[in-house]
């Protein structure tokens, strides 16, 4: 018998077989992994997990082991050299909530791609964002950085550790008054402090902003990265891709193109990726790396279904009917293609219509 | 795609304030001003705009979660709740400064814990923190003023305006923490999706600072 899944999916719940289909249709694998992974995995790597709140116990040995709080470190600590390894997952995080202050349980999809990532690969992975986000809301936006760019200025700068993280914050911040406070607290020159400036306030169209970012490239490896984003914007552009260098991660694992996906009427991030050679590096392999996660948590709690009844029909019976009967009529309503629900009281059930046996012939 | 733009200004002086300079800038809404009008949103159909009043603590949470696209919010509420949001803009507005402050005759007693009292705990926390500091927190939500003084804390870390209240009651500003004024917010998914209404609003509000 086909059935169809229609009523049973929620909107998150669709999405979350939408983008699986999509990402097995560009030949990614599934990855399924354990609920838990030793601790020291993730304490050796907190920055990158943003977070050092973990939820950990002993196993029977007397092994520290966590809940895992991200799946990217797992897949980038089983990569095997000389592999291509192009993998998706779907799984359960556990993390601390910034504003709950509470663990919660988190929804996560996302793909990696692990090996060599040329400029077809980064084209691949960023092409899936977007069509991640489309299948959820077909008015999306992605906002593109890269640490090329934003590590070659800070080589250029060469700020004491403090000015680093004053400049950083102030400019994820968007906050040009902190900026400038920064600037006279730790005495940058001038000089430093205008490129610091001008590069803080490169946002929007992604052509327009790239030229305008290229009066900035002081170095060779801020022009490589520049040069970097105009190919990949050549082959997958589009105009709800923009550019963003006020988007800056940490420099100590991601290295490339950088990205953050936003849909409409949520007011959160709702994916995040990009290229993190330099977390493979720490963990001792020799590959390149870009992937991404569609926080879909988020998008469950502010995209609402257009649900109003527990039920389409109320079926109600009373001793005096023969099961048969109502089974009958129950069976006969449903191949209608309506929801119905049977009992013998009404109680608190929410429907759109009511039948009594009793008005109806069985 | 709804285009209005849900604006949280903090009830009191400030917000009032903040409201005048939106309305010289031709952000005017009618009625929003009427003490004895009971409405909570009041809108402009015309300009797209929506304005809304709520405590000041919870600008940057309307802001934060999307029920408003931008709003107008102190340093201080920014320091203690550290909501993910973008700081677009420093209106230079309700200026003052977060400072420690102590009876007269305060001597600090580096061998000791020392008892804070504070409606701002994260701030107080980061501040002593950073100097290796061991602290007690008693957090209170208003009147602190009056911890010192009852002996309940050694010290307050709380706003100065002019220092007046403290004066009066016995007490100074010991150290300064951070100054304070208002930031002009917004929530990062609004910045993407209604940047012209939101950056032409910033555009008028740098122009009127020069």
């Amino acid at each position: 018998m086909e059935i169809s899944y229609k009523r049973a999916l929620r909107k998150a719940e669709k999405a979350l077989y939408d983008l699986s289909s999509l990402y097995e249709g560009a030949g990614y694998e599934k990855y399924k992994m354990r609920k838990f992974e030793e601790y020291s995995l993730y304490s050796e790597n907190k920055s990158f997990l943003n977070s050092d709140r973990i939820i950990t116990f002993s196993d029977i040995g007397g092994k520290l082991l966590a809940l895992k709080p991200d799946v990217t470190l797992s897949i980038a600590k089983n990569y095997e050299d000389g592999e291509q390894t192009k993998v998706y997952y779907n799984e359960n995080v556990y993390r601390l909530s910034r504003e709950t202050k509470e663990y919660t349980e988190i929804t996560q999809i996302g793909l990696e791609l692990i090996g060599n990532c040329d400029i077809y690969g980064m084209c691949e992975v960023l092409s899936l964002a977007s069509e991640s986000l489309a299948c959820i809301d077909e008015n999306y936006m992605i906002e593109v950085s890269h640490m090329g760019f934003v590590s070659g200025l800070f080589e250029v700068l060469n700020l004491s550790k403090n000015a680093k993280s004053a400049v950083i914050e102030a400019i994820n911040k968007k906050a040009p008054h902190e900026l400038q406070k920064a600037c006279e607290e730790y005495s940058l020159p001038g000089a430093s402090a205008k490129l610091i400036k001008g590069i803080a306030s490169l946002n929007g169209d992604f052509e327009k902003t790239l030229e305008k970012a290229s009066e900035y490239a002081v170095n060779e490896k801020m022009t490589k990265a520049l040069d970097e984003l105009r190919e990949i914007y050549k082959i997958v552009g589009d105009k709800r891709i923009v550019l963003d260098f006020s988007n800056i991660n940490d420099d100590g694992y991601y290295n490339g193109i950088i990205f953050k996906g936003y849909i409409n009427n949520v007011p959160k991030v709702v994916l995040s990726g990009g290229r993190y050679d330099k977390l493979m590096e720490k963990l001792d392999k020799k590959a390149e790396a870009i992937g991404f996660a569609v926080y879909l948590g988020e998008i469950e709690k502010y995209i609402k279904d257009d649900i109003r009844f527990d039920a389409d029909v109320l079926l109600t019976y009373t001793d005096a009917d023969c099961a048969q009967d109502v089974f009958k009529k129950a069976t006969e309503l449903r191949s209608s293609g309506k929801s119905v629900r049977v009992q013998k009281t009404e109680g608190k059930v929410r429907y759109g219509e009511i039948l009594r046996s009793e008005d109806v012939s069985l | 795609m709804n285009n209005t733009l849900n604006i949280a200004l903090p009830k009191g002086r400030l917000g009032e304030g903040v409201y005048d300079i939106f309305e010289s800038l031709g952000y005017g809404c009618e009625g929003i001003k009427d003490k004895n009008n009971r409405k909570l949103i009041f809108e402009n159909e015309e300009l797209q705009i929506k304005y809304f009043w709520v405590k000041p603590t919870d600008v940057s949470v309307y802001v934060e979660h999307g029920a408003a696209d931008i709003g107008v919010v102190g340093r201080d509420i920014l320091l203690e709740y550290e909501p993910d949001i973008y700081e677009l803009f420093d209106m230079g507005m309700g200026k003052c400064r977060m400072c420690v402050a102590a009876k007269n005759d305060f001597y600090d007693d580096r061998g000791r814990t020392l008892r804070v009292a504070t409606k701002f705990p994260n701030i107080a926390r980061t501040y002593y923190a950073s100097k290796s500091r061991e602290i007690e927190i008693i957090k209170l939500n208003g009147s602190i003023e009056l911890a010192p003084i009852l002996n309940l804390s050694d010290v307050i870390v709380d706003i100065v305006e002019t220092g007046k209240t403290l004066y009066e009651n016995g007490l100074k500003p010991y150290e300064d923490i951070v100054d304070i004024s208002a930031r002009f917010i917004a929530n990062k998914a609004s910045y993407k999706f209604k940047n012209e209404n939101i950056e032409a609003i910033l555009e008028k509000l740098r122009e009127l600072k020069k």
